[in-house]
Order: structure tokens, then C-alpha cells, then sequence
């Protein structure tokens, strides 16, 4: 009995012993790390903090880019209004309108430029106001449209 | 590349959220929802016709024009024509006065027989809200004689079916 007790004691010192140089090879420092390997290191770490503030200009430009194209829109949506309101009978018509040159433009107009075409004399082409060649009802139309706009025509 | 697109995006997104705010029926003061119009008619509506009259005297009327301005509580509907026949064509007026209280009317004849005295030269259609009488005011912007130049003339209107 006392020598199997023996024995066993002699393999369990023998298994502690190993189990012991292996954990001590396991935890143990491993030795000094080469200075490249932290250079290298300190610059990916360096990289990777940099990025973000890069990337937070990046992102301040897109926006910068983004309102310039806002104002940009904006200004040619303006404008295509404005030009879409030219494009109204009403609105085509604004100073060439004033065709007995009194400084206002009035129904007056249109009666005057309508006697015109009816009459004999001849038709200037300043009177063409729809710039279609030819100066005609369509004309004095626009001259009359011209004079009951509610947004200052008249 | 992606910020290009990302600018597009972010642009795509305001203008269509600008156009939204345009665009909904809040913003016309004309263009109300049927709520608001269900609330706003616990005052009574009625439609009354608005004769216009112009007396140019002895001198032919050969063209006129006029502008209404009324109070809020009145929108105009609709313009007919006048009386005579030399006028029969629908006078000038910009599409924009309708459902309005602002109206600027015209119109012109080079017919020969143009009408004389006092005649009815348009009867404007106006929905009024209220059981007030119509307030509004009308000028007499210009009339015309047959060669163009200007008259003098009055203009009167009487509200009602009367004429």
C-alpha cells in the first residue's frame, strides 16, 4: 500500500512539474519586442486615429457641396419659374405692350393695336409681341392680357 | 465619388421636401381642406350677381376697363358678358381673380354700332360668406371713344338679380 502510494505521489510531482513549465512558458513575457514592430504599430495606430478627422472633413465638404447644390437648385427653380411666367400670354407682354407710348398699359392699347389690323395703314413688327412673324388677334390679345393682370401689368 | 452622391442625395431630399411645403394645399390660402371649409361655413354662403354699369354719355363706348376690389368675405365666381351686342365677346380678365377679391376687367368693341348712355358692361358672379351686404369698391381705370382716346365716363353697379 505504501508503495503504490509512493508511486502515485511520484507521478502526480512528475505531471505538477510539467504542468508547471508549461504554464510558466505560457505566461511568461515573451521577451522584447523589436523596435520596427512598434514603429509599425505607433503608425497604424497613428493612421487609424487620423482617419476619422479626415473623414469628418470629407463629410463637412459633401455637406458644404450639398448646400451649394440646394442654392444652386433653388436658384435655377427661380429662375425656370420666372421663365415659365413669361411663357403667359399675360406676362409676354410687359413695355412693347404700351403701344401709344403713355406710360401705362391699358385695354386703350390693345383697341389701338386691334384698329391698326383693321385699318389700311401699314403694321410695324415691334408689334409682334408673341415673335411669331406676324402681328395679328393673338397680339392684341396679349396686349389686353397685359393690361388686366392683377400682379402689375396694368 | 460617394460624396457626389451623397450631395445628390442630401439635394434630392431638400428639394423634395421644399417642394412638398410648396405644394400642400395649407399653403394656398385659396385651396383649403374640407375641415377647414366645414368650419369656416357656420357662417352662411350666398351668391349674388354684381351689375356693372358705364355711362360714357353722347360719346360711343368703344372700350373700357375696371377694377373690383371687395372685401374678404367676398370671392368672385364668375364674369358674364354685358349688354350689348358689340361686347359680346368675353371681356379680358386675368384667371388668377377668381375665387378672389381682386378683379381687373376689360374689354373692347370695333364694331360700328357701340353703345351709348348707360349700359351694363359686365355682371361679376361673387360668393359672399356672411349675411352682410357686399363691401367692395370699383374704379374706372379708362374708358375709350371709337378713335382711342380717352372719355370721360362713370361707373356704377347694382347688386341683386335687379338690373
Amino acid at each position: 500500500m505504501n508503495k503504490d502510494n509512493e508511486q502515485l505521489d511520484a507521478l502526480e510531482n512528475k505531471v505538477a512539474k510539467a504542468l508547471g513549465e508549461d504554464l510558466k512558458a505560457l505566461f511568461s513575457p515573451a521577451g522584447r519586442t523589436p523596435d520596427e514592430v512598434d514603429r509599425a504599430v505607433l503608425d497604424a495606430t497613428r493612421k487609424r486615429l487620423v482617419r476619422p478627422r479626415r473623414h469628418r472633413w470629407r463629410l463637412v465638404r459633401a455637406g458644404a457641396a450639398a448646400m451649394a447644390a440646394v442654392v444652386l437648385l433653388a436658384v435655377v427653380l427661380n429662375v425656370t419659374r420666372d421663365h415659365v411666367g413669361r411663357m403667359h400670354p399675360a406676362a409676354t407682354a410687359t413695355a412693347p405692350a404700351d403701344i401709344d407710348h403713355n406710360g401705362r398699359i391699358d385695354i386703350l392699347d390693345a383697341y389701338k393695336l386691334a384698329r391698326r389690323l383693321e385699318g389700311p395703314g401699314a403694321l410695324e413688327a415691334r408689334w409682334d409681341l408673341n415673335a411669331d412673324g406676324q402681328v395679328d388677334r393673338a397680339d392684341v390679345d396679349l396686349v389686353a392680357f397685359a393690361a388686366v393682370r392683377l400682379d402689375g401689368g396694368a | 465619388m460617394r460624396y457626389a452622391i451623397l450631395a445628390a442625395v442630401l439635394s434630392l431630399a431638400t428639394f423634395t421636401a421644399v417642394r412638398g411645403y410648396e405644394t400642400r394645399p395649407e399653403a394656398d390660402p385659396a385651396c383649403k381642406t374640407s375641415f377647414e371649409t366645414a368650419d369656416s361655413d357656420d357662417a352662411a354662403v350666398r351668391f349674388v350677381p354684381l351689375h356693372v354699369f358705364i355711362d360714357s354719355g353722347e360719346a360711343p363706348l368703344a372700350a373700357w376697363q375696371f377694377e373690383l376690389n371687395a372685401t374678404s368675405d367676398v370671392k368672385i365666381v364668375g364674369v358674364e358678358n354685358g349688354e350689348h351686342e358689340a361686347f359680346a365677346e368675353p371681356a379680358y380678365y386675368d384667371p388668377a381673380a377668381l375665387m378672389n377679391n381682386r378683379i381687373i376687367i376689360a374689354a373692347f368693341s370695333t364694331a360700328d354700332a357701340l353703345p351709348t348712355g348707360r349700359t351694363r358692361v359686365a355682371t361679376i358672379h361673387l360668393q359672399i360668406t356672411g349675411d352682410a351686404d357686399p363691401d367692395y369698391e370699383l374704379i374706372l381705370t379708362v374708358a375709350g371713344a371709337r378713335d382711342g382716346s380717352e372719355i370721360p365716363a362713370t361707373i356704377t353697379s347694382l347688386v341683386g338679380e335687379e338690373q
